[in-house]
């Protein structure tokens, strides 16, 4: 099997558990009353669900609640009023996640269905799936770059400042290393793939962290890309180990945390619903 | 085995139990922890606690496997007794980074563990009290009026009145709590001075029905709220004023709900009345000149959003000093009072209140203010637990005490 082959049956292998463990959350919520009643069959409460929340979108508008999902629910305006420091720790893992992750999602379908699928070869697409055009290596790098940062603050919060409110479990310790292991793995992979495809120096600068770490491990002369296959599925076995374990973990916030957001920022027709009896 | 009821949350409730971040932000702010310093108080821990439940229960992939593993009766009395001893003072929900609506779901844990059977039996007492009495106190219903009966003259509004403009719901603990007598007598005179044509309910007046809500006793509220209403009705009047921030918060936002209609007509608090009056010019304020500072109950800011009327009354006085406190308005410390603790642990809210009387000496102020009687009773006893020379007041007291005949 090819190495892409594999990574794509892992990955889909992935999508599908990923979207059981959605599922089995939300079949727990649908438990819950929606519109103050939890005698409702599941599939009247879903309807009852895409209702509310287009009833409450064109009641409220959709650009103050776009307005809630952005500065509350993605860039946690409340976290950076309160605590500076963790505003920036959270925010410099959280947004370089999410551009890397669009940027990957991208360049994959660029890859595997336009180039090799449908063969085509616009330059728009030679343009995206080359990892070594300028914007391309530098986008990647830089997107590494505050991860790192931010797992570096938040280990040291987390393992030597210890602050009284954090409460530190095995889970939380798991997942920091996790996050920590893809970055550690992901600058060597860089430097060694420009060792292995020989990427010319005038390209490989823009990697400007793969590209000095390429200069300084050559005269290992190792056989860098059966290390570099290796490595990749290490690297791409903790992401899709992190990501397959993410509906089932508190790294679920992701995803929830800014839905609630922007339902919480919504004005209530009459005030608090106390103790769900009415909502 | 216990076993929980997720038809007791709303569908976004058991959402939020996974959107928390476990951040911890609350512990910070949580009043009670501060002091109690237990875990099963933290916002964060309550959250966790259900949560793991609810996947054990339910959700869980484990669970999923292997069988349904239901919470243990140790877990579910842990759970009960961090629930329990929160105030309600909504703090983790201003400081939450996602937005989580706390409040409202550590009220149905409380009708889950209501459910469970595992709550303070004081609560039972309590639910009694209102079943036999429409009172929190016991006291016989038709003693309502009695902190009326030591005042030089009784206002024609305060006994007999079959109709009027203005309805003023006086409120369980004003009704029979002594300390705060003082709040009703005073406000029936302003009233009065004022010239408006208001109405008490005398026996007709029931408990809001607040507390049996927030003990988690919500169903057993309905009755009284359907009397209510139908008793302000009948007096044909247009505005409702409440004293107590809890049954202004039950009158304005949850009897609609309930009732799921408008009540048809206005709920005010009195210190929104208050600065009516005052901005009308149907009251004039003589000058006080000793230092105070204002204290916000949770149920009137943080639960209703109401921070500046009592603040623009208490500015309208000529010569007042008011300086603020460390903590105000949505970040406002807890005087302790809230969320029934009172009842189950006193020695808690005695500690709660202590921290928020330190803020208060802290601005030297003579008199502390705030717009609760519940909390005028927790800092009372505060002040003289603690031997603080500072005398707490309602604003309404202070705008009796200057209100120029």
């Amino acid at each position: 099997m090819s190495r892409l082959a594999l990574f794509w049956t892992s990955h889909l292998i992935i999508i599908t558990i990923g979207l059981i463990g959605l599922w089995m959350s939300v079949s727990v919520w649908l438990r819950g009353k929606v519109n103050g009643r939890a005698d409702l069959p599941m599939g009247a409460k879903i309807v009852a669900l895409f209702k509310i929340t287009w009833r409450t979108a064109c009641g409220a508008g959709f650009r103050p609640l776009l307005g809630a999902f952005v500065l509350d629910g993605l860039l946690h305006r409340r976290l950076w009023q309160e605590d500076k420091l963790r505003w920036i720790a959270h925010a410099s893992m959280f947004l370089p996640f999410l551009f890397l992750g669009l940027l990957s999602t991208i360049t994959g379908f660029f890859e595997e269905i336009l180039k090799h699928f449908l063969h085509l070869e616009t330059p728009l697409v030679l343009f995206i799936t080359n990892k070594d055009t300028p914007l391309m290596a530098l986008m990647n790098e830089i997107g590494g770059l505050p991860i790192l940062c931010g797992g570096i603050i938040v280990a040291v919060r987390r393992f030597i400042a210890r602050p009284a409110q954090l409460r530190t479990t095995a889970p939380d310790t798991l997942l920091i290393v996790a996050v920590l292991a893809i970055l550690v793995t992901g600058y060597p992979l860089e430097a060694m793939r420009l060792l292995f495809e020989n990427v010319p120096p005038s390209l490989a600068r823009y990697s400007f962290i793969g590209y000095p770490l390429a200069l300084l491990i050559k005269p290992l002369n190792w056989p860098w890309e059966s290390i570099h296959f290796w490595l990749f599925f290490f690297h791409v076995g903790i992401c899709s180990l992190a990501l397959l374990y993410l509906p089932f973990s508190k790294f679920f916030h992701i995803l929830v945390s800014p839905v609630i957001a922007v339902v919480n920022s919504v004005p209530k027709r009459a005030g608090f619903k106390e103790g769900g009896h009415y909502a | 085995m216990p076993e929980l009821d997720l038809s007791l949350f709303s569908f976004k409730q058991l959402m939020e139990l996974d959107a928390s971040t476990r951040c911890g932000e609350c512990i910070k702010w949580c009043p009670t922890f501060a002091v109690a310093e237990r875990d099963e108080i933290t916002p964060l821990d309550k959250i966790h606690t259900l949560r793991s439940f609810v996947k054990g229960q339910y959700g869980g992939f484990l669970a999923r496997l292997f069988g349904n593993r239901p919470p243990t009766e140790e877990g579910i009395k842990r759970w009960s007794r961090g629930t329990y001893d929160c105030t309600l003072c909504g703090r983790c929900a201003v400081v939450c980074p996602v937005h989580l609506d706390t409040r409202s779901l550590w009220i149905a844990m409380r009708e889950q563990l209501v459910k469970l059977g595992s709550y303070p039996q004081v609560m039972e007492n309590l639910r009694a009290n209102v079943a036999a009495q429409y009172n929190i106190s016991g006291d016989p219903a038709q003693d309502r009026l009695i902190w009326s009966e030591n005042l030089e003259r009784v206002p024609e509004g305060v006994r007999g009145k079959e109709q009027a403009e203005v309805v003023y719901f006086v409120g369980c603990t004003a009704s029979f709590y002594p300390l705060t007598y003082v709040i009703p007598q005073a406000f029936v005179q302003i009233l009065e001075k004022a010239g408006v044509d208001f109405a008490t309910m005398g026996a007709e007046e029931w408990c809001c029905g607040f507390p049996l809500i927030i003990a988690g006793m919500g169903s057993a509220a309905k009755e009284l709220i359907a009397h209510n209403v139908a008793a302000v009705r009948k007096l044909g009047a247009k505005t409702l004023i409440a004293a107590c921030p809890s049954c202004f918060h039950t009158w304005a936002h949850t009897y609609p709900e309930v009732l799921g209609e408008p009540l048809g007509f206005e709920v005010k608090h009195t210190t929104q009345w208050l600065e009516k009056l005052i901005a009308d010019g149907q009251i004039r304020l003589g000058p006080f000149d000793r230092p105070v500072t204002y204290h916000d109950p949770c149920d009137l800011g943080r639960t209703s959003g109401i921070y500046d009327a009592p603040r623009n009354v208490i500015r309208a006085i000529p010569g007042i000093k008011f300086k603020e406190m460390a903590e105000i308005r949505e970040y406002a410390l807890c005087c302790g009072g809230g969320g029934d603790v009172e009842m189950a642990d006193t020695e808690l809210v005695a500690a709660v209140s202590k921290r928020r009387l330190q803020q208060a000496q802290a601005t030297e102020a003579q008199v502390l203010l705030s717009a609760c009687q519940q909390c005028k009773r927790t800092l009372t006893a505060g002040t003289r637990r603690e031997k603080v020379r500072m005398q707490v007041w309602d604003v309404v007291e202070l705008v009796a005490h200057v209100t120029e005949s």
